[in-house]
């Protein structure tokens, strides 16, 4: 009773635990592995070790990403001081005047275009500078990451704003010059780093195909182990 | 170009195994085997981890067998090394070969 107890508790923590692709297979393998005689104590060792593995794996891939939106971000000021000169030479003079909601739109635009384009302009860096990535991009993907990434951008600016409301930030008196402050350009940088997060996580996010569904007969192979015992395929 | 892809220890003995074990690559003959010629335990865990990278990598592919009463319902996983691990396997040996016979001594102090 207790045997077949903690079978199945380890086997729950390997299947929701272990973040991997193979979580029914190893579970799987536990189990017949108990059935011929295995202890209790190589059960859990076996557990531990497949969660940790698991781990790792996962913050080895989430790792490069991580440390890119950091990196990416800390460029902000610059990327916002060099929008600032651009956006100032394109608007053409009849903007200030223009009649309401544009009037009330166009400041925002000084923080929200800049951003929005340092976001996407630093998705596009990070895919050429890993050609692995731009392989497996589909325009469905990119379309998607883009998506994700102004969602979590507006998200979390809205929060902040709630956040800081009445203290920090009125929102009905918002001037182009509060995007250029320096409260500006440190609160921001956790919605945009977040955001470039959620681009890169959503569209390079590795997910491998299996070749055939539960059901049918394990593989072929052409060559059969007794070739590479003379060095067969590898030599 | 073909993209060289290098491997660690552990993925070429997992890649190496794979081929020594033709239909019968899953799981626990992998860590089974890897044990026998490391001669220390090796966790099943840790094969399947290292097995979820290559796979990522695109060196090795895998399929689901049958379900069975024996493994609660659960199906085996079968694993085989395409096109792409073979030459990762082969460019890995040609520069380890290529290390050992550089040696001062050939394999001289460290065999």
């Amino acid at each position: 009773m207790k045997r077949a107890w903690t079978r199945a508790l380890a086997t729950w923590l390997v299947e929701h635990l272990t973040f991997g692709l193979t979580t029914e297979a190893l579970a799987g393998d536990l189990v017949e592995e108990m059935q011929k005689g295995r202890s209790a104590g190589w059960l859990w060792r076996q557990v531990l070790t497949a969660i940790t593995a698991g781990l790792l794996n996962r913050l080895r891939d989430s790792a490069a990403p991580l440390v890119f939106c950091v990196v990416w971000t800390s460029l902000y000021p610059g990327w916002n001081l060099l929008c600032r000169a651009m956006l100032e030479n394109a608007r053409p003079e009849n903007w200030e005047t223009a009649a309401w909601p544009w009037s009330a739109l166009l400041p925002l635009s000084y923080g929200m275009v800049p951003a929005l384009a340092f976001v996407w302009v630093g998705f596009r860096v990070y895919a050429l500078a890993r050609p692995a990535v731009v392989e497996r991009l589909t325009a469905r993907r990119v379309l998607w990451g883009l998506s994700a990434s102004l969602n979590v951008l507006l998200s979390f600016t809205v929060l902040l704003l709630r956040h800081f409301k009445g203290s920090r930030v009125d929102l009905g008196a918002l001037e182009r010059e509060d995007f250029y402050s320096a409260f500006h350009l440190l609160w921001i940088s956790v919605p945009l780093a977040l955001s470039l997060l959620a681009a890169l996580w959503s569209t390079t996010m590795q997910v491998p195909r299996l070749g055939r569904k539960q059901g049918l007969r394990p593989p072929k192979f052409s060559a059969p182990p007794a070739r590479f015992a003379q060095g067969g395929p590898i030599a | 170009m073909r993209e060289r892809t290098w491997l660690g220890e552990f993925e070429l003995m997992i890649l190496l195994t794979i081929l020594r074990l033709g239909d019968e690559a899953y799981g626990v003959p992998l860590a089974r085997e890897l044990s026998a010629i490391r001669d220390g335990d090796v966790s099943v865990g840790s094969v399947y981890a290292a097995l979820d990278r290559l796979e990522l990598k695109g060196l090795i592919a895998s399929s689901m067998g049958d379900p069975s009463p024996e493994r609660g319902g659960r199906a085996k996983r079968y694993f085989r090394v395409t096109k792409e691990g073979l030459h990762a396997v082969r460019d890995t040996r040609k520069v380890l070969t290529r290390l050992w016979r550089s040696l001062p001594v050939e394999g001289g102090d460290v065999a």
